[in-house]
């Protein structure tokens, strides 16, 4: 087991910079995922760790020592491919076994560990048959078995889940997790599914654009986005923006004055990281689940879409000069065409400079 | 119905086609056949009689007792695989480079190597005469082998590297990671999953290196070392009315084995010469 450490990582390909430099240090047996929508530069950054792709700049250490220039197999790092890059000519065995290769042991030993990786991921009935005939969920699981019989200093994955179907995949993702807490590696694990890094990771890394976004655990993610693109990116339905502007009111009162003429105040606690915005434009987001059904003097919103989700369900409302998705829990349901005053929960409230795509205030500044 | 009635209409036009070009193909073989199977009197009876009133086998029997035939045969054998392995073996490195690695003019050095081809061996014959003699490769099967694999490479270079391209690299880089270097890569897991297409190389080679004729004709004046295509050709250059019946005997037992392995492994082959064409 060791650390890992990217430091100021760049790749260019010929003349074009694709990764700008990417800071990030995994600690031993730490779960980071790395997400971000495609072309940003994940995969990629990936790859460098893997040795796949030669590093531009920067520095890469695995466990205090330096490999840029090592081989992919003298790094010691295990990986999944998203196609599962199975060995279609040998067993599953064998492929299991292959990765075991280099460590020249004895044939026995050698079994011994393949049956026991084969319990662990309860594949033991597949072991003779190649990889053909099993199903991709199956496939998967041969493919880290490949990865963990080698005990590795560092796993990776890259989108790992993304050719399995929506049932599979949270089955997956779960085993992963249980996997990872079972037999801890420090692991970097790539995706552009928001889902998969909220649920799986320790810490997520958001990437856009060949940079960092920024870094944090999921919650702190999720309720503390530094920029608009991480608010947008993260939570599904996706955070709601509105074009608002901030205005001074009596006293130290602040209002967000929405492009429909709502005008909404500024919680107390807030006030003092917003105050010097006041008179300008900025955007105003709002997270579906805090927004609710309110009483008598909220303010009223139509009633646009419902979709019953089961345990929730997502109305879409006209609010705000534009729709905003709200997500209800819970008793009163309203239909399409009703007119619903609205609870907006606003101490959680995010506030954007439109000038910087920075969020306003925003507290976590960890890389 | 309609459907059913242009579909037969269809039908007719193909075999329309393709009766006559099976004809053109096929009647010299028939032929063959119909003097292969003559009496030497019958044999002056011409076309006026196809099939023969006494056919007989005993030309194939004397054909196939001749110790030196079975000579001939034997050389053209193994002539051919050692120049088709030798081919194969040459270009599956070359086509793995061109189908895996990236470097400066690599496009142009493909259709170099094509254009090589192009040149008939007709045009090269006295300057290479005059070379294999300096390396006092003449008259041996050494050096005829090492011009059979020349000749070899280019269509199998390009044949292997489409069969190259349809390995997936993840494979090669999950055996990267796994700890194996470029060579063992190639050898453990590129090749392996390159069978099909290094087989269907491989017998292309050899029926190419069968039919071979300039360069043992020129390389090889000692009776002993010829391959049957040259035989042949000095027999039906001696030929008189009376061993017309042999010749042919001895150009099916030349032809047969071409034709067995290609009827066989068909498949095979097709496949590999339209891999990549098709590859969706």
């Amino acid at each position: 087991m060791a650390d890992l450490v990217l430091d100021g990582l760049t790749k260019s390909f010929g003349e074009t910079e694709v990764v700008h430099g990417i800071d990030l240090s995994v600690a031993e047996n730490e779960f980071v995922v790395l997400v971000g929508p495609s072309g940003c530069g994940k995969s990629t950054t990936l790859r460098m760790v893997a040795g796949l792709e030669a590093i531009t700049g920067g520095e890469l250490r695995i466990g205090g020592r330096r490999v840029n220039e090592r081989s992919p197999g003298e790094r010691d790092v295990a990986m999944v491919f998203q196609n599962y890059a199975l060995y279609p000519h040998l067993t599953v065995a064998q492929n299991i076994a292959f990765g075991l290769r280099r460590k020249r042991l004895p044939r026995a030993e050698r079994n011994a560990a393949v049956q026991e990786i084969a319990r662990l991921l309860q594949i033991e009935p597949l072991l003779d048959r190649r990889p053909r005939a099993l199903s991709g969920g199956q496939r998967q699981r041969v493919a880290m078995g490949r990865a963990i019989i080698r005990d590795p200093q560092v796993f990776l994955f890259d989108e790992p889940l993304s050719n399995l179907d929506a049932r599979l995949r949270v089955q997956m993702r779960l085993e992963i997790k249980r996997l990872h807490a079972a037999k801890p590696v420090t692991t970097l694990y790539v995706t552009h599914d928001q889902t998969e890094a909220m649920t799986m990771a320790d810490r997520v890394v958001v990437m856009n654009a060949g940079r960092i976004e920024q870094v944090g655990p999921p919650l702190e993610i999720y309720r503390n986005p530094r920029t608009r693109f991480v608010a947008e990116f993260i939570g599904a339905p996706a955070v709601n923006l509105f074009d608002a502007r901030l205005s001074a009111g009596a006293g130290d009162g602040l209002w967000i004055e929405l492009a429909d003429g709502t005008r909404l105040s500024v919680p107390g606690s807030r006030r003092a990281a917003y105050a010097g915005f006041a008179g300008r434009p900025v955007v105003f987001g709002l997270r579906p689940e805090d927004i609710s059904i309110g009483s008598g003097d909220d303010p009223v919103a139509p009633v646009n879409m419902i979709e019953p989700m089961g345990v929730e369900t997502l109305a879409y409302l006209g609010f705000g000069g534009t729709e905003a998705c709200a997500r209800l829990t819970g008793g009163h349901v309203p239909r399409r065409g009703d007119r619903v005053p609205l609870q907006l929960g606003l101490e959680r409230m995010i506030l954007i400079d439109p000038a910087t795509d920075r969020v306003i205030g925003a507290t976590s500044t960890e890389t | 119905m309609i459907q059913s009635r242009r579909s037969r209409w269809g039908n007719a036009l193909t075999y329309a086609a393709a009766i006559p070009l099976a004809a053109f193909f096929l009647i010299p073989v028939i032929w063959l056949l119909s003097l292969a199977l003559r009496t030497p009197a019958e044999v002056f009876l011409g076309a006026a009689r196809l099939v023969p009133e006494e056919p007989t086998l005993a030309n194939f029997r004397q054909v196939l007792t001749d110790g030196g035939f079975r000579l001939y045969l034997w050389n053209s054998v193994k002539l051919a695989f050692l120049g088709a392995a030798g081919a194969v073996a040459c270009a599956a490195p070359a086509s793995y480079a061109f189908s895996r690695m990236s470097f400066r003019g690599k496009p142009a050095l493909m259709m170099g190597i094509l254009a090589v081809q192009m040149v008939s061996g007709l045009v090269i014959l006295i300057p290479l005469y005059r070379w294999m003699d300096r390396l006092g490769l003449l008259e041996t099967h050494a050096g005829t082998t090492l011009l059979y694999v020349s000749a070899g490479i280019p269509v199998t270079v390009w044949l292997l590297k489409t069969t190259f391209d349809g390995v997936p690299r993840e494979l090669e880089e999950a055996a990267a990671i796994d700890g194996l270097g470029r060579f063992e890569t190639f050898l453990r897991i590129t090749l392996p999953l390159a069978a099909p297409g290094v087989a269907s190389a491989l017998i292309l080679n050899v029926i190419l290196n069968w039919s071979q004729f300039l360069i043992p004709f020129v390389m090889l004046s000692e009776t002993a070392k010829w391959p049957i295509s040259v035989a042949i050709f000095n027999y039906a250059g001696a030929t008189n009315a009376t061993t017309t019946q042999l010749l042919a005997a001895a150009c099916l037992v030349a032809v047969v084995p071409t034709l067995i392995i290609f009827v066989a492994l068909q498949r095979l082959i097709v496949g590999a010469l339209t891999a990549g064409a098709v590859k969706g």
